[in-house]
């Protein structure tokens, strides 16, 4: 790690830049490793400035708040779920990823925060059943951008993108290239946020599936990030 | 609380476990509130973003768990960064910047009660050694009330003439930090 990548995690924790090049920023963090490393390194660094503090509760208020956002519009249900609905499979497959993520991943999944109005783009790191990461990304003008499949699947079976919106069923992008980028067009969803959507991969026969629905079993999965 | 505690509950909470999060709340609340509210200066304002703060932490508790740092730092992390989008959203640059100053003058001296004291020392002698104006310019930019862009146009001074003063002292900061 360069002293000019410290600077600039220390420059962008300390929230110097503003607007545009804060948001650049904020991509870069998500593509480049060792910058998100040492953003943390950084955010570590100057957390004991917070520590200085005197802690003061909050008005109860808050906490009902909070409640009322979180818990009063759904019905309770286990976690594993609430991003997947389309089948159990997929969310022990998140699980099994999680173990494999990499410092790339580490930083796009714990920096919620890096998400900063208004949102012009979105991306998503797919994450393999073998810890393998394949980034996607949401032009403003509506395609999706994927860097090559990066799992591994035998040479008579093809990778197919889909989009999962919350309690939706799948819809297909296509065929992702193993060699290099795959650009399509995003299929949208009346009244469905991208925030609330993720990008699942299945191994499918050569050409993609027949019927329109997933039929092989989803090797990697990822949730969308507004950014 | 100890980190290893914070831990254990935001595994829970990665769960779904609401009195985990219950709990959680209860512990780390008045910590960021504290930091949200030496941001904003304003009561609501910080309280808002606490919950706005402790959604995303809900939200992404499980992946709390492929982070590399500390819960403390994690936590305290997401609500600075609400707290400065809020700050800017609804303040003027220069505005922000007269009120980190007033932060800045009333220089935060380690909590004694916090577990991080020695920590907490060695960063402010760092940023003490750094000068007052630019030791001064760290604590307003951690609080959220310093940028490039209105330093230079309070100072009159070129945006270039501020990044690289800053980045020098950036510079300074993190060879202190590391020695």
């Amino acid at each position: 790690m360069t002293d000019e990548t410290r600077i600039d995690a220390l420059e962008y924790v300390l929230a110097l830049e503003d607007g545009d090049t804060r948001r650049a920023t904020a991509l870069r963090v998500l593509d480049d490793p060792d910058l998100a490393d040492a953003v943390w390194e950084a955010e570590a660094a100057v957390a004991p400035l917070g520590a200085t503090l005197r802690p003061r509760a909050p008005r109860k208020r808050v906490w009902k708040g909070l409640e009322a956002r979180l818990f009063d519009a759904a019905p309770s249900r286990p976690r594993g779920g609430r991003a997947l609905a389309v089948s159990s499979a997929l969310a022990s497959l998140f699980g099994a990823a999680s173990l494999a993520l990499g410092a790339l991943v580490a930083v796009l999944l714990v920096r919620p925060d890096v998400i900063l109005p208004p949102a012009p783009e979105a991306m998503a790191a797919v994450i393999g059943v073998d810890g393998t990461v394949t980034l996607a990304r949401v032009r403003p003008g509506g395609t999706v951008v994927t860097a090559a499949f990066a799992g591994a699947l035998p040479p008579t079976r093809d990778p197919e993108l889909w989009i999962v919106y919350e309690g939706a069923a799948p819809r297909s992008l296509g065929v992702m290239a193993r060699d290099g980028q795959t650009v399509v067009d995003l299929v949208r969803m009346e009244g469905q946020d991208l925030s609330n959507a993720q990008f699942v991969i299945t191994d499918e026969p050569l050409g993609g599936s027949p019927t329109g629905d997933p039929t092989g079993p989803a090797i990697a999965s990822g949730p969308i990030q507004t950014l | 609380m100890a980190n290893n505690d914070l831990d254990g509950l935001l595994e829970k909470v990665a769960l779904g476990d609401r009195a985990a999060f219950k709990r959680l709340y209860d512990v780390a609340s008045p910590r960021l509130f504290a930091v949200t509210l030496r941001i904003l200066h304003d009561r609501t304002d910080a309280e808002e973003a606490v919950q706005d703060a402790f959604v995303k932490i809900w939200r992404y508790a499980e992946r709390y768990v492929a982070s590399r740092s500390k819960p403390q730092t994690w936590m305290v992390a997401i609500a600075r960064n609400v707290a400065i989008d809020r700050l800017r959203q609804t303040r003027a640059p220069t505005v922000a910047l007269e009120l980190g100053e007033t932060v800045a003058d009333n220089a935060p001296r380690p909590d004694e009660r916090t577990l991080a004291r020695a920590e907490a020392q060695r960063l402010l002698d760092c940023i003490d050694g750094l000068g007052t104006r630019d030791g001064r310019l760290i604590r307003i930019a951690y609080f959220g009330g310093a940028t490039y862009a209105a330093l230079a146009e309070r100072d009159r001074v070129p945006l270039g003439t501020v990044k690289s003063r800053m980045r020098k002292a950036l510079h300074d900061l993190k060879t202190c930090l590391g020695a």
